[in-house]
């Protein structure tokens, strides 16, 4: 008898441990939160309360006008903090439809130099205009008109990025241009030409333009499959930057023919770009002679995500097909020998502090066969939805006996607060 | 012998009585008889019903959180997009999908259009498109795929919600246990456990997901995720479930980074289904062609009064 009751112990054991494992699993059914508390004050938040604001339920006064305030400053480390740049720039923009088949969209700039701005001495003040277009859509067709940028290939300023101009290496943003374009889509394949009546040209202010007005047009045919892009490019170009002619002393920006291919594929996480560019009839100096020749432009790049993380590596090749002993590089005080094959490397790195509003990004450019090594770091506080500041600082160091002599020892720091309504 | 008979009997009751005791306590949560891969296929069929020909109007709010007084609450001013998103399932039985989501708001942002194309076959990687208006193009964005632990997939909008929180399907890519079912928030609900296969985990940023399950209108209710040494990373929690045209789903979707200690509140605004969206529309033409863009916005917005 006792070994009964032994045994029903052992039983009821048994069972209340097997019923206190299966209550266990009811802390699955407590809705607990699993969060530390905090003595902050905070915001209510609940899944029923409209905590978040009627920021969008109650449109904004004027919601089809754009309104940004972005003040600038630039300062130059290598001579006293000396500023560079102090400007003001109002940006007012729309968009929209403007037809059942029409969108439109424009960006008017109005920038106000201040004294102590490098432009100052030439303008005070200057109104552009940023974006302007019309593009009107019908069944597989889409045309599209006005001031806008076009982008080529797959790495950004890489062999094929041809179409519109930068500020260079020191100031990588791009300036849209008047264009007219015309694509036809299909299933898994689009193509679409583009005409430019008038190419804008960076030139030197010391040198002046020989005026040959000259036209600017381009096929671009991409095919989209599983996993990769890739698409073909043929065009007449014009050199985005004007080439000194060492025999009369003039600028010119003659118009050369491309072929070209690009293509980028996933794998695994990393994104794979690939341009190359065959470029025929350039211009280039030797001893006496201004003459044509040709070069073939590849580049090679990855892209790597890594949640807030992306890295950017880069090479990218410029190799003359035509090439002679006496070929001549200019420069703004003399001129240096070209070689055959200039290669430059590029690295960037870009992230976010933590889970903070702050972001960083760290990018190192070695051009020209290490003719120019160029660091950039840069800082910026996304401060809200409508306002931001950045923090950027340049350094290059530069052969001095070679064609990027000039921007030896440039330093800039460039603070920026930006406000958009 | 004879002692030996009731020294087995007694076991045999003791073996009765634990085994009676315990399923009592466990029968009063059996409600469903089917396995938990079954449960998931049937969620799996119910998320797609309520993403087939969708056309989406979604507010996406983000802020550091914290907890005073038992209640979580925003620590800071919110970040809010407006999002427009367009669905529709594609492929073979209808098991992959093609979206479009497109930023209305802020003005900062707005015209940013994410494409992505997403395959139930496990052997297909998930694709994603982004368009960028200041260079003029269509970039490709490498979503996680590789085999590299200690990558994480790629953030939607800046927000808590990553690529591979929207996936669906691939369920061959996981291995499901039944946690055990009971009452959560009023609701029957089967608490299931989904263990990535050794394939699926290189890719994946969780070692494992919860997911407390409806098992009657077969949605989600709420989700923990852990990362890969099984600590507590990030949860979500679905309210406001409603009806809508003969679909339960959450109207409210939360992602809290317990890690980072941010949220981010989906809130559907406007939810429409049965759209007539042509599978032209979820293509990169979307993304480039702005009038082609805003005509079938128009029109499915027409569609949605």
């Amino acid at each position: 008898m006792a070994k009964l009751i032994n045994k029903l112990i052992i039983c009821v054991f048994f069972g209340i441990s097997l019923s206190s494992f299966v209550s266990a699993d009811d802390l699955l059914f407590e809705d607990v939160v699993l969060f530390e508390e905090s003595s902050q004050e905070f915001d209510e938040w609940s899944d029923d309360s409209d905590l978040f604001g009627d920021e969008i339920k109650n449109a904004r006064p004027f919601a089809w006008l754009n309104i940004g305030v972005a003040q600038k400053w630039g300062f130059n480390p290598a001579s006293d903090w000396n500023k560079t740049k102090e400007r003001t720039e109002l940006i007012l923009g729309t968009t929209g439809s403007v037809s059942d088949d029409g969108y439109g969209e424009l960006e008017l700039k109005a920038t106000k130099y201040w004294p102590s701005d490098s432009y100052h001495s030439t303008k005070s003040s200057d109104i552009e205009i940023e974006r302007a277009f019309l593009q009107f859509s019908f069944d597989k067709w889409s045309t599209k008109l006005g001031r806008y940028t076009i982008g080529w290939g797959e790495l950004e300023g890489g062999a094929l990025d041809v179409i519109n101009p930068s500020g260079g290496l020191t100031d990588p943003v791009m300036t849209s241009q008047w264009l007219m374009s015309a694509t036809r889509y299909g299933d898994k394949s689009d193509i679409s030409v583009f005409y430019n009546s008038n190419p804008k040209i960076t030139n030197s202010t010391l040198l002046s333009l020989k005026d040959e007005r000259y036209r600017e047009f381009g096929l671009r045919y991409g095919i989209n499959t599983e996993g990769s892009d890739m698409a073909f490019y043929a065009g007449q170009l014009t050199p985005n930057d004007a080439l000194k002619n060492l025999t009369d002393g003039m600028a010119y920006a003659s118009p050369y023919e491309l072929l070209g291919f690009g293509m980028n594929k996933v794998f695994d996480d990393y994104l794979l770009k690939f341009d190359i560019a065959y470029k025929r009839n350039l211009r280039q100096n030797r001893l006496g002679q201004f003459i044509k020749a040709d070069r073939v432009d590849w580049d090679v790049a990855f892209d790597i995500q890594n949640d807030d993380r992306q890295y950017l590596i880069s090479i990218n090749s410029q190799y003359w097909l035509d090439f002679f002993n006496d070929s001549l590089t200019p420069t703004l005080l003399a001129s240096v020998s070209s070689e055959k094959n200039s290669m430059t490397y590029m690295a960037n790195v870009s992230d976010k502090f933590g889970d903070s509003d702050w972001s960083w990004n760290l990018s190192n450019i070695i051009a020209a066969n290490n003719d120019l090594s160029l660091i950039t770091a840069g800082l910026e506080w996304d401060i809200s939805d409508n306002l931001n500041a950045r923090v950027n600082a340049t350094k290059a160091n530069a052969k001095l006996d070679r064609a990027f002599n000039l921007l030896d020892d440039y330093q800039r720091v460039n603070l920026e607060v930006e406000f958009q309504y | 012998m004879k002692r030996l008979l009731v020294t087995s009997n007694y076991s045999l009751l003791v073996i009765v009585l634990s085994v009676v005791l315990s399923l009592s306590s466990v029968q009063i949560y059996a409600e469903t008889n089917l396995s938990a891969r079954e449960i998931m296929e049937k969620v799996d069929e119910e998320s797609r019903k309520s993403s087939d020909s969708a056309f989406t109007r979604m507010k996406l709010t983000t802020c550091k959180y914290g907890l005073s007084g038992g209640k979580v609450k925003c620590a800071e001013k919110a970040r809010v997009k407006l999002v427009e998103s367009a669905q529709i399932n594609t492929g073979q039985d209808n098991k992959d999908s093609k979206n479009i989501a497109i930023i209305l708001e802020p003005s900062s942002e707005k015209g940013i259009g994410m494409l992505s194309y997403s395959y139930d076959d496990s052997d297909r990687d998930n694709e994603t498109w982004l368009y960028l208006s200041a260079l003029g193009k269509v970039k490709r964005i490498s979503v996680r795929n590789s085999d590299d632990e200690e990558t994480e997939s790629a953030s939607i909008f800046g927000t808590e919600m990553t690529t591979e929180d929207q996936e669906t399907g691939k369920l061959d890519d996981y291995t499901y246990e039944l946690l055990g079912q009971g009452k959560f928030r009023g609701r029957e609900v089967a608490v299931i456990e989904s263990i990535p296969k050794p394939h699926r985990l290189s890719k994946s940023s969780y070692g494992k997901t919860q997911s407390w399950i409806d098992t009657e209108r077969f949605i989600t209710l709420k989700v923990q995720m852990f990362d890969k040494y099984n600590n507590p990373i990030k949860k979500l929690e679905v309210g406001k479930v409603e009806k809508i045209n003969d679909v339960w789903m959450g109207r409210s979707l939360t992602f809290f980074n317990t890690v980072s200690n941010r949220l981010t509140n989906m809130k559907l605004e406007a939810i429409n289904f049965d759209m007539e969206i042509k599978e032209d529309f979820l293509t990169q033409r979307a993304l480039t062609d702005q009038a082609f863009r805003e005509k079938f916005l128009k029109d499915l917005r027409k569609q949605a009064k």
